[in-house]
């Protein structure tokens, strides 16, 4: 499957009655993407819309061609991995359940040993195999970022949306999430918020930059 | 042959294995489900579903805090299965409130980004409270010293407010709907019973009727608006 192409034009998200983020033209393609912006820019809310959990107030939003309309969200979710910003891991499921959930959600395979499979090897690209049987509530901010990545990273998808994958990581977690973005690039279209630059200088082709809802620049 | 496409397949295969030996047994209710042939997929949403533990405990909690009170000396036979009828519709309504909304469930967010229906989810949720709840309430009826076909007149209109709060929930976000479908429940079973005169009143036949034709209309507003169930709701 191909990475699909993300093109939003003139889109509006009204979030309260004192931020509204504004969206003129934006294409988002294959490679990694990075959004910056100060606190309350509206990065979250950005990424929220690309991950299809909000719905543009005007404007229209489009991937792979059609637009994002509530007949097309099965299909574009099919192809998405996403790490919202807030913490989504419960406490009381173990590391390796709460991945596989996530992973019967997104409707990964229907064969329950590929699944498990697909469950594992995103574990191990995070550095979590070895605590599958933990529970999520034993375990440090960092690790259940972690456990959260690998939910959004498990099955391949073309579409990765991630909020601040890079909080609470340590250096070498930070370098092999930096290699896993770096190796999916070419075949999937990764859009991540961050605060760290000089992190986004390291992963990204293509900067988007927010300014109280507004984009201020856009080079790729 | 190409040596990393052997290491491809072998790191691929190594995968397979652990992803086997790294799953954590089963609990005896998803092996139960999966007994009765539910499919793999659901019986893991079902049983795996950390919030609906506290939905079921809830649920479960309700009936059995209805039915001690229900028991009180100084009610009379009748009016201890008034109060019962009454408070049981409730009882789903609660397992709506509880089982799906971003203040139930830390996953919340990423189950709305997830391709799976989100009335397939809350339905699944529902469903899953209710037959629990619905277990217990059942026990306590056929143990109320009352007979007659009035021990279960609190289906249908459990069945009604569910599909109230579902169909409202598509429009006022899960929380918001299960309270106003609980204020407004009580309300009318009060109002009739005392028009009427009578406790058991609004579990007539008029009444079985009306509840039936109110399932039905939320039941169509609910498949009409299902879509909205997929997008963040409840914020």
């Amino acid at each position: 499957m191909t990475a699909p192409v993300m093109h939003l034009h003139d889109v509006t998200h009204r979030a309260s009655e004192r931020f509204t983020l504004h969206v003129p033209a934006l294409t988002i393609g294959p490679g990694v993407t990075t959004v910056l912006g100060s606190n309350g820019s509206g990065k979250t809310t950005l990424l929220r819309l690309l991950a299809t959990v909000l719905a543009p107030t005007t404007g229209l939003m489009t991937v792979a061609g059609q637009p994002a309309s509530d007949a097309s969200l099965p299909m574009v979710r099919r192809q998405l991995g996403y790490l919202p910003q807030d913490d989504s891991v419960p406490r009381r499921l173990t590391v390796f359940d709460h991945v596989d959930l996530v992973a019967v959600m997104r409707e990964l395979h229907t064969d329950t040993r590929r699944r498990r499979a697909a469950v594992h090897r995103a574990l191990r690209e995070v550095g979590m195999a070895d605590l599958c049987g933990e529970r999520c509530g034993r375990l440090s901010g960092g690790q259940r970022r972690r456990v959260a990545l690998a939910a959004a990273l498990a099955g391949d998808a073309t579409l990765l949306v991630l909020d601040e994958p890079d909080a609470h990581l340590d250096a070498e977690h930070l370098q092999l999430l930096t290699e896993s973005l770096r190796a999916r690039a070419p075949q999937t279209t990764v859009v991540v918020a961050t605060h760290d630059e000089q992190w986004a200088a390291t992963v990204a082709d293509r900067t988007v930059r927010l300014v109280d809802g507004h984009l201020a620049d856009g080079r790729g | 042959m190409n040596i990393d496409r052997i290491d491809q397949r072998l790191v691929a295969n190594l995968d397979a294995i652990m992803g086997e030996i790294s799953a954590p047994a089963r609990s005896h209710f998803e092996r139960a489900l999966l007994s009765v042939r539910v499919p793999e997929p659901t019986a893991r949403l079902v049983a795996a579903t950390p919030v609906l533990r506290w939905a079921w405990f809830a649920a479960v909690g309700v009936v059995l805090l209805f039915a001690a009170s229900a028991g009180a000396e100084q009610w009379q036979p009748g009016d201890q299965l008034a109060v019962f009828l009454a408070l049981a519709p409730l009882v789903p309504v609660l397992g709506v409130a509880l089982a799906y909304g971003p203040h139930a469930d830390r996953s919340y967010e990423v189950a709305v980004a997830a391709p799976l229906s989100g009335l397939r989810l809350v339905l699944l949720r529902t469903i899953s409270v209710v037959v629990a709840a619905a277990a217990v309430s059942l026990l306590t009826v056929v143990a109320a010293p009352t007979e007659g076909w009035l021990r279960l007149a609190w289906l249908l209109p459990s069945l009604a407010t569910t599909t109230t709060a579902l169909a409202l929930a598509t429009r006022l976000g899960v929380r918001r709907a299960a309270t106003s479908v609980g204020i407004g429940w009580l309300v009318v079973v009060v109002a009739v019973s005392q028009v009427r005169d009578d406790a058991t009143a609004p579990f007539g036949a008029a009444g079985q009727l009306v509840a039936l034709a109110v399932a039905l209309v939320a039941g169509a507003i609910l498949a009409g608006g299902r879509r909205r169930l997929d997008r963040w709701s409840d914020a």
